[in-house]
């Protein structure tokens, strides 16, 4: 039986998973299109994501549709504990197409990208720089702001709907309370 | 009549995200032409070149030498400290980081607010009226904006938001071969 801990060891379920993301609410065909399983193979894939609950089925009736789980969890991995999120799958899922992904998941684990996950939610809200990052997670600041720029594509491309601009005026006045201290 | 892609003020200063977005982009060939046509030479703070020519780092670092080489990008003399604009300026930057990324103050570093530092020191030294910033690091840019109009330097810089800069340069050099 599989565990949601092992998508993240195996790229090609990591895959699948970024790939019902990304369709929305695809039907087994629509993903098995441009992916390089035999459809069988997608079939019995779809059915273990959907038994531990990262994909779910959203008809009644054939064709089915699944739609990837916004899944939000925590656990324990190789004596390690992390947050897995849709973000988290999607950037495990381009591993193979992205260089610096690759690397950084070499370096630091699937749970150094999951912490590098938290901090591109800041950094694209503005409110982290890759300097602060590299401090805490004692990495050179060229390969957090790498980190962070990619990731920032990912979660801009599946959260379209994050706030990205600043509020000046609150920041100004968050400033000067601290100034008047 | 295209959108101008440099604003006309006489320096230029970049950060470290804007050169790695280009690197990331596999375009600095684009931006090298962009700065070159246009005749600017970007500036990059001391701290910033270290940030990008990181000692024995195991991924390929940005062509900022070349760049250097080639006279394209120039390295600024370092922060002076002494200076009293320039250590307000940074001390400002310092408290727009801590709040805006929620971390106590005394764990932002000085060289956290470098670019603001070399910005200042331009000015204060004479040897620019009006800088460029291209950052994406908003807080920081709010916090030199704002110390340096309280010293006297009102107006004397402007943003230019990183990432939109690398979308118009390669829109703009992209298919031109």
């Amino acid at each position: 039986m599989l565990a949601v801990s092992d998508v993240i060891q195996n790229n090609r379920l990591a895959r699948l998973y970024a790939r019902a993301f990304e369709l929305d609410s695809p039907t087994v065909e629509e993903l098995a299109v441009g992916l390089e399983s035999s459809t069988t193979t997608v079939y019995e894939d779809v059915k273990h994501l959907v038994d531990i609950g990262l994909l779910e089925r959203v008809t009644e009736t054939q064709p089915h549709r699944y739609r990837a789980s916004r899944v939000d969890l925590t656990i324990q991995a190789d004596g390690e504990t992390f947050r897995i999120t849709p973000i988290l799958l999607v950037a495990l899922a381009e591993r193979q197409t992205n260089e610096n992904i690759n690397l950084y998941l070499d370096r630091h684990g699937v749970s150094g990208l999951a912490t590098a996950i938290e901090y591109a939610r800041a950094y694209t809200q503005s409110k982290m720089n890759a300097r602060i990052m590299a401090r805490e997670q004692e990495i050179p600041v060229l390969e957090a702001e790498t980190i962070l720029q990619e990731l920032q594509e990912i979660i801009l491309d599946a959260e379209p709907d994050i706030s990205t601009s600043l509020d000046i005026d609150e920041l100004d006045a968050a400033v000067d309370d601290r100034l008047d201290e | 009549m295209s959108a101008q892609l440099f604003p006309s003020v006489e320096s230029h200063i970049i950060d470290a995200n804007l050169f790695i977005r280009f690197e990331r982009h596999d375009t600095v060939d684009l931006l090298e032409r962009a700065v070159t046509e246009h005749d600017v030479v970007l500036l990059l703070p001391t701290r910033v070149y270290e940030e990008l020519t990181p000692d024995s780092y195991p991924y390929g670092t940005p062509p900022v030498e070349a760049a250097i080489d080639a006279g394209w990008v120039q390295i600024l003399e370092e922060v002076d400290y002494s200076n009293s604009v320039v250590s307000a300026t940074m001390d400002m930057v310092r408290q727009y980081i801590s709040v805006a990324t929620d971390r106590p103050e005394h764990t932002i570093e000085q060289a956290d607010a470098e670019v603001g530092g070399a910005v200042a020191t331009l000015l204060e030294h004479g040897q620019t009226e009006s800088i460029a910033i291209y950052t994406n690091d908003i807080p920081a840019f709010r916090g030199i904006e704002r110390a340096l109009s309280q010293h006297g330097h009102e107006d004397s810089v402007q943003l230019v938001k990183a990432f939109d800069f690398v979308e118009s340069v390669e829109a703009r050099y992209q298919f031109q071969g």
